[in-house]
């Protein structure tokens, strides 16, 4: 047993040594190559506030070899109240506006410009009513990005799909009472589903997906003729399976 | 041949009128009903909201009977209208404004969804409409309440509440109706028309946050908030409207957020204030009293 817990070690130490040779290894930097350039990853990109990404650091040396956060290195942040970032290049969105990230080992420096912006500001704002829909979900493609980031489960992430489909047949379609009763009941369908994955939080998120969705004059109007047209009506509380 | 594809079309169709489909459920029999009304300014979905607040509390059983649910949507009033075209107004005058109509829905939804604050985090000067879109709000309810009964809308979405509970009345069906503010309007009028046809005390009602002159429970209860704005501004213009009655919360009720203390979800729902307890206190009475109907 002792025997091959020694020769598990050798081979690790092996290993190790054969990883230290190459050009993109974990380098510490030595006295007869330095420190030429260093560059962030990404160069530049835009983050939602109150999200995070993680940036990273390549050094180039004087030798020409290169490696991945380098020892020593050090992040900051040209503005503080647009986006902090921490010793291991986390950044994270604060409030809207744009921002330099750099990192530094010594006095070589990288950076990436950033951009933090609200989910607001990459909402579609097409005059049409519909919007764009490339994968044909029913949903426009612009919510179901809202959707994936609420970093929720892949079951609470399709019911609040089901959900924003319904909304959005609902502002689709033809103005009159009878489609508007049936699109109000697959509306509260959708609403339960919500209900029943999400539970406590679910009201936040339906009213995010509807402000979202209903962020235009046309679908504003669209949705009130839809209210309009549902109105005067008896629902009964839609029961069995909510979700499809 | 075509007689057989009519009376085929007609069976696909009937389930999506509202009336077939408000009869269809719940299923005949001992059992209760407890229907919500909807109040000002409220969209289908912020009306389901309301159903779900009352399931939360009393889910699918009372007294080892079954419970249903039914939302009794109330036709749409001029203050979403208003809303609009307060913000349409704005961007028409305002060139350098941001079109973001998504803006409108915490005025009308009474917040919850934060929209606002990340809107005024990416432009600070949207703030200003954001306050005068809470302004015509609150400026516009008065109007919309006193003007509830002219809608020609009105009588119809009556009628059609009335016949539902002579429905659930026919399928021997406790019903306790729970109305919030301009929904009392409705239920007072659909109960006047559907009481006096009852035999035993099958039908009761809790209004919440009434504006209307009188209640139709038969000890006179309600529920109104001290804090309740909505139904302050209410009362100062049209004058005879039930007193408020129960403490309400003070900070949450002058926050725009919460529709100025009135919201039936986010301040008479929630746990966290003492009004649920009385909301519930009465529906209990009113739950525990009811009698069936004779079968």
């Amino acid at each position: 047993m002792l025997h091959r817990c020694g020769v598990v070690i050798l081979l690790s130490l092996a290993m190790f040594a054969l990883s230290s040779c190459g050009n993109s290894s974990n380098k510490t930097g030595t006295a007869t190559a330095a420190v030429k350039s260093l560059s962030v990853s990404p160069a530049s990109t835009t983050i939602l506030m109150g999200k995070q990404q993680q940036f990273s650091a390549t050094a180039t040396y004087s030798d020409g070899s290169t490696t991945s956060s380098p020892v020593g290195v050090t992040w900051t942040s040209s503005n503080t109240a647009v986006a902090t970032v921490d010793n291991s290049g986390l950044v994270k969105g604060v409030a809207p506006g744009d921002v330099t990230i750099s990192a530094a080992v010594g006095s070589v420096n990288g950076s990436s410009s950033t951009r933090i912006q609200t989910v607001l500001a990459t909402l579609d704002r097409s005059t049409d009513v519909a919007g764009p829909d490339k994968d044909g979900n029913g949903v426009r493609d612009d919510i179901d990005q809202v959707i994936a980031g609420f970093g929720l489960t892949a079951s609470q992430a399709k019911a609040l799909t089901q959900f924003a489909a319904a909304l959005q047949v609902a502002i689709l379609s033809s103005p009159d009472k009878t489609a508007a009763y049936s699109n109000a009941v697959e509306l509260h369908r959708g609403q339960e589903c919500v209900f029943s994955q999400v539970r406590a939080d679910s009201t936040k998120y339906t009213k995010q997906i509807k402000a979202f969705t209903l962020n235009t004059q046309p679908r504003v109007m669209a949705f009130a003729g839809f209210s309009h047209n549902a109105g005067g009506a008896v629902y009964p509380q839609p029961t069995g399976t909510v979700c499809k | 041949m075509l007689k057989k594809l009519a009376a085929l079309t007609v069976a696909v169709l009937l389930p999506l009128s509202p009336l077939s489909s408000a009869a269809q459920n719940p299923a005949p029999g001992p059992g209760y009903v407890i229907a919500y009304i909807n109040g000002l300014s409220t969209d289908p979905i912020g009306a389901q909201d309301g159903v779900d607040a009352l399931n939360a509390v009393y889910s699918a059983q009372y007294n080892n009977q079954s419970v249903s649910y039914t939302l009794f949507y109330t036709p749409t009033d001029g203050l979403m209208q208003d809303v609009i075209n307060a913000f349409a107004q704005r961007v028409r005058s305002s060139p350098g404004l941001t079109d973001r109509w998504e803006l409108i829905w915490d005025t009308l939804d009474g917040g919850g969804g934060a929209i606002s604050d990340l809107a005024i985090a990416e432009n600070p000067s949207l703030s200003s409409l954001v306050s005068d879109l809470k302004t015509t709000f609150l400026n516009d309810v008065s109007s919309n309440v006193k003007n509830v009964n002219a809608n020609k809308e009105f009588q119809p979405a009556v009628d059609q509440f009335a016949s539902t509970l002579t429905t659930y009345y026919t399928q021997q069906k406790k019903t306790l109706v729970v109305a919030h503010s301009q929904g009392n309007v409705y239920l007072n009028a659909a109960y006047d028309a559907v009481k006096p046809q009852l035999k035993t005390d099958s039908l009761r009602t809790v209004a919440v946050a009434t504006p209307a002159a009188t209640v139709r429970d038969p000890q006179g209860r309600y529920v109104t908030s001290t804090t309740d704005l909505v139904i302050q501004a209410v009362a100062l213009a049209l004058g005879n409207v039930e007193p408020a009655n129960t403490d309400g919360p003070i900070l949450a009720a002058l926050s725009s957020d919460t529709g100025y203390g009135h919201k039936f979800v986010d301040i008479y729902m929630n746990p966290n204030y003492k009004l649920l307890s009385a909301v519930k206190a009465l529906a209990d009475s009113n739950l525990q009293a009811l009698q069936s109907p004779p079968s």
